[in-house]
């Protein structure tokens, strides 16, 4: 009864004395160490669980600051303390798997698709949502690739730049990198891939697990589509290799090369044309699987 | 207070702003700010000779970072002539002495102003509330453009208040030159004056008669701030001295198409788009200490008025409005709104003694405030060399905020414990990558004595742990595989991790 008319005859002091005590708990709290997942029961097992998935998958610990539990992940699977919920990012696996206490959610990767509890550890399993897995994304993996621009002499676009590869000696448009055109009156992100008069500008893939088909798109700007020579495309698989044409017009040239699902072949994309001049190009080129 | 006490004062929290934090970690502007503070600094002291003010010279001389204009790079530049040029401190640390002379100086602006108003609680309250804030902390310690604007601010705003009081030649000096200094701060500082121009029209309301509108004489002070001071501020700065349309021209270019920088703000990663118009006032929320946001409510909503207040609350909302609308970059925590602070502080201080009429005693008072100040004491201690990882008790600390999708730094900080990490787990001159920004941290290894290096060929790679950045995950999926030799933490956080080098495989 006293606590209470003295809250009544001082209510903003007794209001912030409350505000004092909840700030400072909450900051001692929010300072103090919490167990480690590695040390919560079932972490091990969890971890076990973890050993049969398949490198596709990508592993994730949370909450974030859970850095550490990484060094048990097994190591053939890719693992972080973060993921970004972005189709690009997400599309290179075939799902997601959550390590973290029990009731872990992350967000942003869509309906959680299995939930296994391991003690105080739960593994939760979201999908690629997309349906598809992009095994290989030229804008995405550009430091990947391997640039050269072959004439009388070669060079290698090895200088790495915030905009892209870039050939030492060469102008600085010159490069591969990310780019957003405007094609058919629209933006079209893609790599831009300025061919050369009297040069075979040759971007050269990693070697990775073929699928289905790669898919090859390829535009001029809209400023200056119409404004110069056509551009040659030259798409070598192995052995095969298929030739394609950009027009001097405004619009995507769209191409599926059909390979064997699980195979290796050198992959490289040639591009060359007869004049430069304001041949701004940008290409878009993928490896693309159904979700296992 | 006589000049020699405030003297004193002035002095004493100097050397409290220097205890507090004499290691802060360079930050990524470093590069940029201080070669042109060293370049005008160098400038001005040859300023004496007439070839000095060939346009050759003065080109030569201001050229580095002519994207902002120059005033904060002049109190650099002062800084480091006489501290590194007369006593011999780096340079660094030279740059940075005069950035917290200039918060002892908005310290003593802050507790001279409520004292005024609202008397010595009120005035405490206020200064203490202003010196527990982590991240004002933070950019008073840093060799950047902000601190100088927000003290700059500050006190033109003092200033202008009395000007409309009083409008004695003196005093209208005094606000001209000290609205030019903040013009020449830093972009922000109009706002400050759009708030002023508000604050008037507040103060002395336009009547409206059918469709008449009459204005109330415009004060000489508003005339001359408005007018006057961005003359003065264009004179401050020789750069605009030649060509000067078209560098001014290029100067509002370069603001209004500014490159765009990285914000991952409440788990979404922003490049292309700006973040939500609601993003600085969260900031703002998530960053100044609770009980500073509680004393800064109850002074808005109970306080008693004056113009002080009102005033206050233009400003606060002037700076917010402008970095919240629509199109207007959004990054970096509270730094493009950091004048915000001291008028929150002194809002805060109104709150306080407000509150403290409740009790009789002044002991009591004032052991309120020191329970006031507690949470707000032990972040300033517990985050001490990383203030700008503070998020207030709200959210649960920098480990809530980190939960809830904030950034955990965001300015390529060169952390003392990062130089003792890499000198535990490397050998000297050993080549080291630091991810996912290596260009930023190529100085501060050279320095340290490593050599930077792409991480193919590092012997140890660094991972500072910011998730804006969007290849973060698989750049720790790949380098974890290499096997992490340490992490170092705040609040239970890792800011950043080291792992071997050598060249795991890609992964896939």
């Amino acid at each position: 009864m006293k606590i209470i008319q003295r809250i009544g005859a001082a209510p903003l002091t007794s209001l912030l004395i409350a505000v004092a005590i909840f700030a400072t708990v909450r900051a001692v709290a929010s300072l103090t160490a919490e167990r480690p997942l590695a040390e919560r029961p079932g972490f091990d097992e969890a971890m076990s669980a973890l050993a049969s998935l398949d490198p596709t998958t990508f592993v994730v610990v949370a909450p974030p600051e859970q850095t550490e539990a990484l060094d048990h992940v097994p190591a053939h699977l890719a693992a972080s303390d973060a993921v970004h919920a972005r189709e690009a990012l997400l599309t290179r696996w075939s799902s997601f798997v959550a390590v973290g206490p029990r009731g872990i959610t992350l967000q942003g990767l869509g309906a959680e698709v299995e939930r296994r509890a391991f003690g105080e550890v739960d593994l939760v399993r979201y999908d690629n949502p997309s349906g598809e897995r992009v095994i290989f994304d030229l804008a995405r993996d550009l430091d990947q690739v391997t640039v050269t621009l072959e004439g009388e002499t070669t060079v290698t676009c090895n200088q790495r730049e915030a905009d892209g590869l870039h050939c030492p000696g060469r102008p600085s448009w010159n490069h591969v990198g990310p780019a957003r055109l405007t094609v058919s009156g629209s933006a079209w992100p893609a790599t831009w891939a300025h061919p050369v008069t009297g040069h075979d500008l040759k971007i050269a893939l990693p070697e990775l697990p073929l699928s289905e088909a790669i898919v090859l798109e390829a535009a001029l700007d809209d400023g200056v589509a119409r404004n110069g020579a056509p551009v040659e495309l030259e798409l070598q698989v192995g052995p095969m290799v298929r030739k394609y044409v950009r027009s001097a017009a405004s619009g995507v040239l769209a191409a599926r090369f059909p390979t064997t699902p699980g195979s290796f072949a050198p992959v490289v994309l040639t591009i060359r044309t007869a004049q430069d001049g304001q041949r701004h190009l940008g290409v878009r080129l993928r490896i693309t699987t159904r979700r296992p | 207070m006589t000049r020699l006490v405030r003297f004193g004062v002035f002095v004493g929290l100097v050397l409290a702003g220097v205890a507090l934090e004499p290691a802060q970690p360079p930050t990524d502007d470093m590069r940029f700010y201080v070669p042109a503070a060293q370049s005008y600094a160098g400038w001005l002291s040859r300023a004496w000779s007439p070839p000095s003010w060939s346009r050759a010279a003065i080109d030569s001389a201001f050229s580095a970072n002519h994207e902002h204009p120059p005033v904060a790079k002049y109190v650099m530049g002062l800084g480091w002539l006489v501290f590194h040029g007369i006593f011999g401190l780096d340079d660094l640390t030279a740059c940075r002495l005069p950035i917290i002379m200039l918060w002892a100086w908005t310290c003593l602006i802050i507790f001279r102003w409520v004292l005024a108003t609202a008397g010595p609680l009120a005035a405490w309250a206020s200064v203490t509330c202003f010196v527990a804030m982590p991240r004002v902390l933070f950019d008073a310690h840093a060799e950047t453009l902000d601190f100088t604007v927000t003290a700059f601010v500050t006190a033109a705003g003092w200033s202008f208040l009395q000007a409309l009081d009083s409008p004695r030649k003196r005093t209208l000096a005094k606000t001209v030159a000290l609205h030019a200094l903040a013009l020449g701060s830093k972009l922000n500082a109009p706002f400050a004056v759009a708030g002023e121009v508000v604050y008037w029209l507040l103060r002395d309301r336009p009547k409206l008669r059918g469709l008449d509108l009459r204005l109330s004489p415009i004060p000489v002070a508003l005339l001359l701030v408005v007018l006057a001071a961005p003359v003065l501020a264009i004179a401050l700065w020789p750069w605009m001295w030649f060509d000067t349309a078209a560098r001014l021209g290029a100067y509002v270019r370069f603001h209004l198409n500014h490159y765009n920088i990285l914000f991952f703000f409440s788990g979404t990663l922003y490049d292309d788009q700006v973040a939500p118009w609601y993003a600085p006032i969260t900031m703002l929320l998530v960053t100044t200490p609770l009980v500073t946001l509680v004393l800064a409510l109850v002074g808005a909503v109970k306080g008693a008025s004056s113009p002080l207040k009102r005033f206050a609350g233009i400003q606060i909302a002037a700076q917010l409005v402008a970095v919240c609308l629509p199109g207007t970059p959004k990054y970096g925590g509270v730094k493009l709104f950091l004048p915000v602070f001291p008028y929150l502080a002194m809002f805060a201080g109104l709150g306080f003694a407000t509150v403290a009429r409740e009790l009789a005693r002044p002991f009591a008072r004032y052991a309120l405030l020191a329970a006031c100040l507690l949470p707000s004491a032990i972040g300033v201690v517990a985050y001490r060399g990383y203030w700008l990882s503070y998020y207030n008790e709200l959210i649960g600390g920098v480990r809530g905020a980190t939960r809830a999708g904030f950034e955990r730094q965001y300015y390529d900080l060169g952390y003392p414990a990062l130089r003792d990490a890499l000198k535990e787990h490397a050998r000297d001159r050993a080549r080291v990558a630091v991810l996912p920004n290596p260009k930023e941290y190529a100085g501060y290894l050279r320095k340290w004595g490593f050599e930077p290096g792409p991480p193919e060929t590092a012997e140890v790679v660094v991972l500072t742990h910011e998730r804006r950045w969007p290849d973060y995950p698989d750049l720790q999926a790949r380098w974890r595989r290499g096997g992490r030799l340490t992490t170092v933490k705040v609040g239970d956080v890792p800011v950043f991790s080291i792992y071997r080098g050598g060249l795991p495989e890609r992964i896939h």
